[in-house]
């Protein structure tokens, strides 16, 4: 069972690497320079900065991109016949994949709140870890549906091309939707609006909106589910 | 023959990604009257506004302006994936570089075909937005459709290039479209921790859909003026660096 997480923790690292780099470049590209701040202004710049669409966008794509490759992508790589021929179930391939991919998309998570938080202490901005962990935990919920989503693409479509840009386009056409019908009033539908803290009663000091994460983190495990019951069925 | 090979092997790709393009730009123009409905219950868009002036303020911030623009990119950034690195992962190598044709043809013709299909892609909504507006009873001005799309084809080689360099340099695709995307979306802030990083002509979403350029009256939402041809020889410039270095850095004939 070891060797079957190390397998999978030495197929994503590089992933992991890459991406945690770039969601830190943009994290320290958005924090690093802000200048002099006004005591009361910073946590809605720091939450602006941090926190905002340049490094929500990155944080989407490592996510999506964590998400990209299951049993269907290794057959071009030549190591699908290695894989299958290990003494364990397609299912049980796919969870362990999912479990390491979720702990990598809070490993960012963790990484990106501590940045900040080193960023703004060292600015002498001060702030507090405790707004910090409570965004990261909105980040890290919404993160693993992407993650998820991504899972399920590459878990369907073999081009791990195609299977990310459906993955890609598929949360872009959730967020085009939403805010483009009746559900625009119903601002907890809104995955984006959800991680910018922004939300009657998701204050960055407040109490998170734990029914809509609820509901999100099921969603995210039911695809997981979706996506080893669809493996498990397929001619490879 | 090799033409033929890159196309087949890159088609799939590009009419998928016409298929999007064409899709979004038909749902645009087609369902103005339900979207503009939507949006003026929320955002104020065209307020104050009539006719064709409420039109391409409708139409600015959807097509050039913000969502389908990114979509571009982004397609542009996946039709440069691929070349020898892929090929070694795929196990296709030994065949194309069997091929009696040295290595940096491969790369030109791979570089010439993606660049033909990012014009392509840009053409699709110079055609599209015209003949869906006419469609709905809207008018939709071919010369500014004309206009936009040759201000993305520049700003869509430039992504097509850095793509297809770093596609050269890195084993898995993939992670060029990422590193790219990701590169261009951080370049604003880079800019702005420069002295003239505010410049808009050093923007590359600036210089595609006119924001604070001088041929673009941000009122009307509409090129002014003849063609930005400055702009676009720089942008085209630019991309032609991007796959000279791709091409001419001589990784791929020291690599075994």
């Amino acid at each position: 069972v070891a060797v079957l997480w190390y397998k999978t923790w030495c197929e994503s690292r590089a992933r992991l690497a890459l991406t945690a780099t770039l969601v830190g470049a943009a994290c320290v590209l958005s924090v690093g320079w802000l200048g002099a701040v006004d005591p009361g202004e910073v946590q809605r710049r720091v939450m602006s900065a941090a926190y905002g669409d340049s490094v929500k966008s990155v944080f989407l794509l490592a996510t999506i991109t964590l998400g990209a490759g299951s049993l269907l992508q290794e057959r071009p790589l030549g190591t699908l016949g290695l894989t299958l021929s290990l003494p364990v179930s397609r299912a049980r391939l796919l969870f362990t994949r999912a479990a390491v991919g979720m702990a990598q998309v809070w490993l960012l998570v963790l990484g990106l709140v501590v940045l900040v938080a080193l960023l703004t202490a060292v600015a002498g901005h001060g702030w507090p870890w405790r707004s910090s962990l409570g965004v990261g935990v909105l980040w890290g919920v919404c993160g693993g549906v992407f993650f998820a989503i991504s899972l399920l693409a590459a878990s369907l479509i073999p081009s791990e091309h195609l299977a990310w840009s459906c993955a890609f386009f598929a949360i872009m056409g959730y967020e085009l939707a939403i805010n483009g019908s009746a559900l625009r009033a119903r601002p907890h539908f809104d995955l984006f609006r959800l991680m910018s803290g922004e939300l009657e009663g998701t204050s960055s000091v407040g109490t998170l909106p734990w029914t809509p994460l609820l509901v999100i983190a099921a969603v995210s495990v039911a695809m997981i589910l979706a996506s080893a019951l669809r493996l498990g069925r397929r001619e490879l | 023959m090799l033409w033929y090979k890159t196309w087949r092997e890159s088609r799939s790709r590009f009419l998928i990604g016409a298929l999007v393009i064409a899709a979004a730009c038909l749902v645009v123009t087609v369902l103005q009257s339900w979207l503009r409905q939507r949006a003026a219950a929320g955002v104020p868009l065209g307020t104050g506004l009539e006719g064709a002036d409420a039109y391409r303020s409708y139409l600015y911030p959807r097509v050039y302006g913000g969502v389908l623009r990114a979509i571009y990119l982004i397609l542009v950034a996946l039709l440069a994936a691929g070349g020898l690195q892929r090929e070694e992962v795929l196990g296709t190598l030994g065949f194309t570089l069997a091929l009696p044709v040295r290595r940096a043809r491969h790369l030109s013709t791979r570089a010439a075909v993606g660049l033909v299909e990012v014009a392509g892609l840009a053409a699709l909504p110079v055609v599209l937005v015209p003949v869906g507006s006419a469609l709905v009873g809207e008018a939709y001005p071919w010369q500014q459709a004309a206009g936009f799309g040759m201000l993305w084809c520049g700003g869509g080689a430039v992504a097509f290039g850095l793509t297809f360099l770093l596609s050269t340099r890195l084993r898995r695709d993939l992670d060029a479209v990422v590193l790219a995307l990701v590169a261009l979306r951080l370049y604003p802030l880079v800019l702005a921790k420069l002295p003239s990083g505010d410049a808009p002509w050093l923007r590359l979403s600036n210089l595609m859909n006119g924001a604070g350029m001088p041929y673009f009256d941000s009122d009307a939402h509409r090129l002014v003026g003849p063609l930005p041809w400055g702009s676009l020889g720089g942008l085209v410039a630019v991309a032609l660096v991007l796959v000279a270095t791709a091409i001419l850095w001589p990784v791929h004939e020291r690599r075994r």
